[in-house]
């Protein structure tokens, strides 16, 4: 069996990497309010219709997982295993994602409407292996599940301040991780034992997970933005906060030492759509959005919190430029074509110190891919992505009281990486750099959302079929010597495959006034 | 890599066996595309144009010369790309990839109200490129350590296709009706390579000297690579390094093959019905590796690799396809706006590759290997009109299975006479090479797959008319196959006789011994996305298309058992599963439509 060293720095990245690498996406500052109003709560008051309640349930499936607490890490980037069966023995992951969420809008007043929107995701991962013998007899049983839930309220409020109107929304939620639910047992001279470990497969290769971290982050965030005659600014800050239980694997007790990880994460959020040009038929816009976030990551002794054992540290800055058009060739309401090109900027710079604030002495990796367990003393990582994104609804037919359409939201994005990692330990408190790994990725994402949209009197239907996101990976990994020597390098050409499987969505929405003892309140002259 | 008889037979007959469902837009309502499948539909269009599309798209990967599309196995997770490696004192570098170009020039001319006619001239280039280029070193006492093994490769392979198609729509009565005739050929264009590499010399003992050779070789001289890859082992060269390794390509074959088509089709009130046969044959030369029987440097294994060159053998491969196809799209019932239809299809294919001498095509051999097969096809659909022009929406669910014979025969000598019985095979352990022989299957596929298509106006204004065309497509595919491996032996002892050289042979009939059969499951998804824009002002038209990597997933399965069904206990844990893996096998595409609106001089006064 291999061990493999996971880098404890899994656990404060899934708050950072849960942030779309892509985050203004065009529906963000669309035509279609229901979707800006998540950047722009003052958008609700532009949702045609009364009050109003909607539900959207979703399921997708990923074939392969990696990490416990990060299920996207694979071993080296161009990872391309899923489960089989070998003569040396069968494994299988996989996950079910579920997403649920349930939305209620109401007029408070002529020019007040408030939101209510709750959202929950499900990541249901499983692991089931068995080791064979030359003659096929079982060596090891292996079965484990856990699960990985986020769970959030968000209450969103539009008015007008004179005549400006304006948004707020407060959220408050969290992501948990499920302690595993594991079942794994070892044939030993002849006698089945019981053991802790966590594995994960790599090939026909079983890895234990040496470290990995678990437990609940809370989550709060607040947002505030405002319309400006047709320009449109806002605002938005979240804040991840919460120990984890944090699992180092011990050799000599064969089993897990528990630490604690305290993790804050701070993101901050600028943005604002400004409009060029608005004719009847097409509107020209820029958005622009500016992000910061921190991440402190603080692992301590688990019986003296006080005591810190070393600390990760991420600073990550975004700028986006997005030019995009809006265009209404149809007549039908909420017909219109949604198109923007993406320029996105990104930096992040890593730490991994000592209580004391020096760095950790960290060696790069034997091999010559770049294994995710990787750890280095600090990394800076500058990337730029260029997208076309387009999200149209397209009216099939329409009458009175029932008319059909069609949503099309597809995605080309290109994204070029450049990350330099530096290892080499403190020398009469400087910091010597020993090696560097320098990465240079080309990246493709194509991706393609299908919906098909029914509407009959106040009920409106809709499903959803994301297709597998295609992906396509050409990289370059280099190990250096301090003063720039290659010692070892590669790079691959493009290879297009998939990193995730098909995506089912049903929504539904419908006015409150079906349902019975409901009293609306009806403004004279809803919305603007 | 050695390579049987049914794998070469592959090439000509499961590009048909295999093919896909019926895509919709053959049966829907745009007849730009539906003229394909009926040539009827020509009297929708309107105007005399003349018209050029041309078409590129590539793919990472190739690897055998006259098979590209093969990967050593069946299993998917096989997606080796180029890769450039520096490493432990040394280098490699390779890349192959397919460009594929395809250019549709042609004229439509309507002459009248009911007669509409095409001619299309066809010509696409396949230019397959391989290349590899480094510096092996080694650490195993294989090779001097302090020595190195530099080596450059690069290889063209480009293939044209030609063909004419030539289309005409009529009126008899009031039933339009149509028909399309096809022909052409596709055949190597340029084969070369070129191979150089050093090494140091060997003595007599075995033991390598200080000094370093040159060898460089083209042409049939060079020999070709089936493929590179990394990590390695460098054993062509005879040292084990540490960057790269890479298989040897022992045979090929190239030559013509043609290919004609017959279709024909009606617009009756009830259905639309057509009917298709195609024939396609050809011989190939074929390409053996012929080691010189020199000595080089000493060194025996470079000089069995290197030191040769490809002969034309004295056997020519034959390959005969035919295939016929009745279809017909039936209007169930419909509205002002749309109309419910199931489109079906009914195929057979019979397929043939044998061999025959080189010098007299007359004289083929009895070994043969043989694919009958039948597909039946039935697609509940439905089209929706929009409005005016191209505004519609067509979707359909898509069913067909397909059951498929293959058998592997030669003639067998008994007492006096011949009779026809099953090449003798043995099965392989693990999972399956691509050129495991076997002496008969039998296959069954089922398909279940939706397909949509759409086409909506953007804008109109004036002269100017833009329009957006979608289509989905996905696949879901089942696949049961079994394999049959076992030995034809002679049997019977009442007659006595010999054979063509006299030996004596004694029996009277040949019985065939099943040893192992293979059992082979996959579980394939296939998913596509086109997007067209289609612009047309006053007599230019103009359609750019956009097609994504098609998304691929398998969940293939094998297990071997002996003649009496049970599993075969070879090491290999049967069954031998994996688990599905979305990948992509093509690269995405991108096509060009272009058309003007003009009458030929010679025309106008017919």
């Amino acid at each position: 069996m291999y061990r493999v060293r996971v880098s404890i720095s899994h656990a404060v990245f899934v708050a950072v990497l849960s942030v779309p690498p892509v985050s203004a996406r065009v529906f963000l500052t669309g035509s279609n309010p229901v979707l800006s109003s998540i950047a722009m709560p003052q958008d609700l008051l532009l949702i045609p219709g009364g009050d109003k309640i909607s539900a959207y349930t979703a399921w997708q499936g990923f074939p392969w997982w990696g990490d416990i607490d990060q299920p996207e890490e694979r071993p080296y980037k161009q990872y391309t295993f899923t489960g089989e069966r070998t003569s040396l023995g069968e494994h299988y992951t996989g996950i079910n994602q579920f997403e649920e969420r349930i939305s209620f809008s109401r007029w408070h007043a002529k020019n007040l409407r408030v939101a209510y929107n709750l959202h929950y995701t499900a990541d249901h991962l499983s692991a089931k292996a068995t080791g064979f013998d030359d003659s096929g007899d079982p060596t090891y049983i292996y079965n484990e599940h856990h699960a990985i839930r986020e769970v959030n309220f968000k209450t969103m409020l539009s008015t007008f301040y004179k005549t400006t109107p304006i948004g707020f929304s407060l959220g408050l939620g969290g992501v948990s991780t499920s302690v595993p639910n594991l079942d794994h047992r070892r044939l030993v001279n002849g006698d089945w034992y019981p053991s802790n470990q966590v594995l994960w497969w790599r090939g026909n290769d079983e890895l234990a997970q040496d470290e990995f971290a678990i437990g609940s982050l809370f989550k709060g965030d607040a947002q505030v933005a405002a319309t400006l005659g047709n320009h449109k600014v806002g605002s938005h800050f979240r804040l991840y906060a919460g120990t984890l239980d944090d699992y180092q694997w011990n050799e000599g007790m064969a089993d897990y030492d528990l630490r604690l990880k305290k993790i804050h994460n701070y993101t901050v959020r600028l943005y604002g759509l400004y409009n060029w040009l608005r004719m009847e038929k097409f509107r020209f816009n820029t958005t622009v959005l500016t992000r910061y976030t921190f991440v402190d990551s603080v692992s301590v002794e688990r019986n003296n919190p006080k005591t810190e054992i070393e600390t990760e540290k991420a600073k990550v800055f975004v700028l986006q430029i997005n030019p995009n058009v809006n265009i209404f060739p149809w007549k039908f309401p909420m017909s219109y074509i949604d198109a923007a090109l993406l320029c996105n900027y990104q930096f992040t710079r890593y730490d991994y110190v000592a209580p004391n604030n020096e760095y950790r002495s960290t060696t790069i990796g034997w091999d010559m891919e770049e294994y995710s367990w990787e750890q280095c003393s600090y990394f800076n990582e500058n990337f730029f992505e260029l997208a076309l994104d387009v999200f149209a609804s397209i009216p099939v037919f329409g009458m009175r009281d029932r008319s059909a359409g069609i949503t099309v939201s597809t995605l080309v994005w290109r994204r070029y990486k450049w990350k330099n990692k530096y290892f080499g330990s403190m020398d009469n408190g400087e910091f010597r750099v020993d090696e560097i790994r320098k990465n240079f990725d080309k990246e493709t994402w194509l991706n393609l959302v299908l919906g098909l949209m029914y509407r009959q009197g106040s009920f409106m239907y809709r499903l959803d079929i994301g297709q597998p996101l295609i992906y396509s990976l050409t990289p370059r990994t280099g190990k250096y010597q301090a003063d720039g020597t290659l010692i070892e390098g590669k790079s691959s050409e493009k290879m297009w495959l998939s990193q995730s499987g098909f995506k089912i969505g049903f929504f539904i929405s419908t006015d409150l006034t079906n349902f019975i003892r409901y009293r609306p309140f009806v403004p004279e002259q809803p919305g603007l | 890599m050695r390579k049987g008889m049914s794998l070469v037979l592959v090439t000509g007959v499961l590009v048909a066996v295999l093919a896909q469902t019926t895509p919709i837009t053959l049966f829907g309502s745009n007849p730009w595309f539906s003229t394909e499948l009926y040539p009827q539909d020509l009297l929708l269009r309107s105007g005399n144009y003349l018209f050029y599309s041309p078409q590129y798209f590539n793919q990472p990967f190739w690897g055998d010369i006259d098979e590209p599309e093969k990967k050593p196995n069946t299993t998917t997770d096989y997606t080796i790309t180029g890769v450039d490696v520096v490493r432990d004192g040394g280098s490699f570098k390779h890349s192959g990839s397919v460009h594929a170009l395809n250019n549709n020039l042609g004229y439509a001319w309507r002459p009248g109200e009911n007669l509409a006619a095409s001619l299309a001239w066809d010509y696409d280039i396949d230019a397959r490129r391989n290349r590899a280029e480094g510096v092996f070193t080694t650490n195993d006492g294989t090779y001097p350590a302090d020595a190195t093994l530099p080596f450059e490769y690069s290889m063209r392979h480009t293939i044209y296709k030609l063909s004419m198609k030539g289309m005409l729509g009529t009126s008899i009565g009031t039933v339009p009706v149509g028909i399309l005739l096809d022909g052409g050929v596709e055949n190597t264009m340029a084969l070369k390579k070129k191979f150089a590499f050093s090494k140091l010399a060997m003595n007599p003992d075995g033991s390598y000297s200080e000094t370093m050779v040159d060898h460089v070789m083209e042409g049939d001289d060079a020999r070709a690579f089936w493929g590179w890859t990394e990590p390695g082992c460098s054993h062509p060269f005879g040292a084990r390094g540490t960057q790269g390794d890479s298989w040897l390509q022992n045979e090929y074959a190239i030559g013509p093959i043609y290919h004609v088509n017959l279709m024909a089709g009606a617009t009756l009130p009830r259905i639309k019905a057509g009917g298709y046969f195609r024939y396609r044959w050809g011989h190939q030369d074929r390409y053996y590796w012929n080691a010189a029987d020199t000595l080089v440097a000493n060194d025996s294994i470079i000089s069995r690799n290197f030191f040769g060159s490809y002969e034309r053998d004295n056997q020519t491969r034959i390959i005969r396809t035919g295939e016929g196809r009745l279809f017909g799209n039936l209007r169930l019932f419909g509205r002002d706006r749309f109309t419910f239809n199931a489109f079906g299809m009914l195929t057979y294919e019979d397929s043939t590759l044998g061999s025959a001498a080189a010098g007299n095509l007359r004289a083929e051999s009895s070994a043969k290997d043989r694919i009958r097969s039948v597909a039946i096809e039935c697609d509940p659909n439905i089209s929706v009109n929009l409005g005016e022009g191209l505004n519609y929406i067509d979707a359909a669910l898509l069913f067909k299975y397909r059951y498929a014979r293959y058998g592997n025969v030669r003639n067998q000598w008994v007492g006096g006479g011949e009779i026809t019985a099953y090449q003798s095979a043995s099965v392989g352990s693990g999972w399956e090479d691509v050129w495991e022989n076997f002496s008969y299957a039998n296959m069954n596929v089922l398909d279940v797959g939706a397909d949509i298509s759409t086409m909506f106006p953007v804008f109109s204004r004036g002269m100017h008319h833009l329009s957006l065309n979608l289509r989905m497509f996905g696949d879901l595919r089942f696949t049961y196959q079994r394999k049959y491996f076992g030995s034809s032996d002679v049997v019977g002892s009442d007659v006595v006789g010999s054979d063509v050289v006299g030996s004596d042979v004694v029996g009277s009939d040949v019985e065939f011994s099943l040893d192992n059969t293979r059992l082979n499951l996959a579980r394939e998804v296939r998913f596509n996305t086109f997007l067209m824009l289609h612009y047309v002002q006053g007599p230019y038209q103009l359609r750019l298309q956009f097609t994504k990597p098609v998304l691929y997933s398998n969940a293939p399965f094998t297990s071997v058992y002996d003649a009496n069904g049970s599993v075969v206990e070879d090491g290999s844990n049967y069954p031998l599963k994996k688990s599905d893996l979305w990948i992509t096998k093509e690269g995405m595409s991108v096509a060009l439509f272009g058309s003007y609106d003009i009458m030929l001089p010679f025309l106008r006064s017919r």
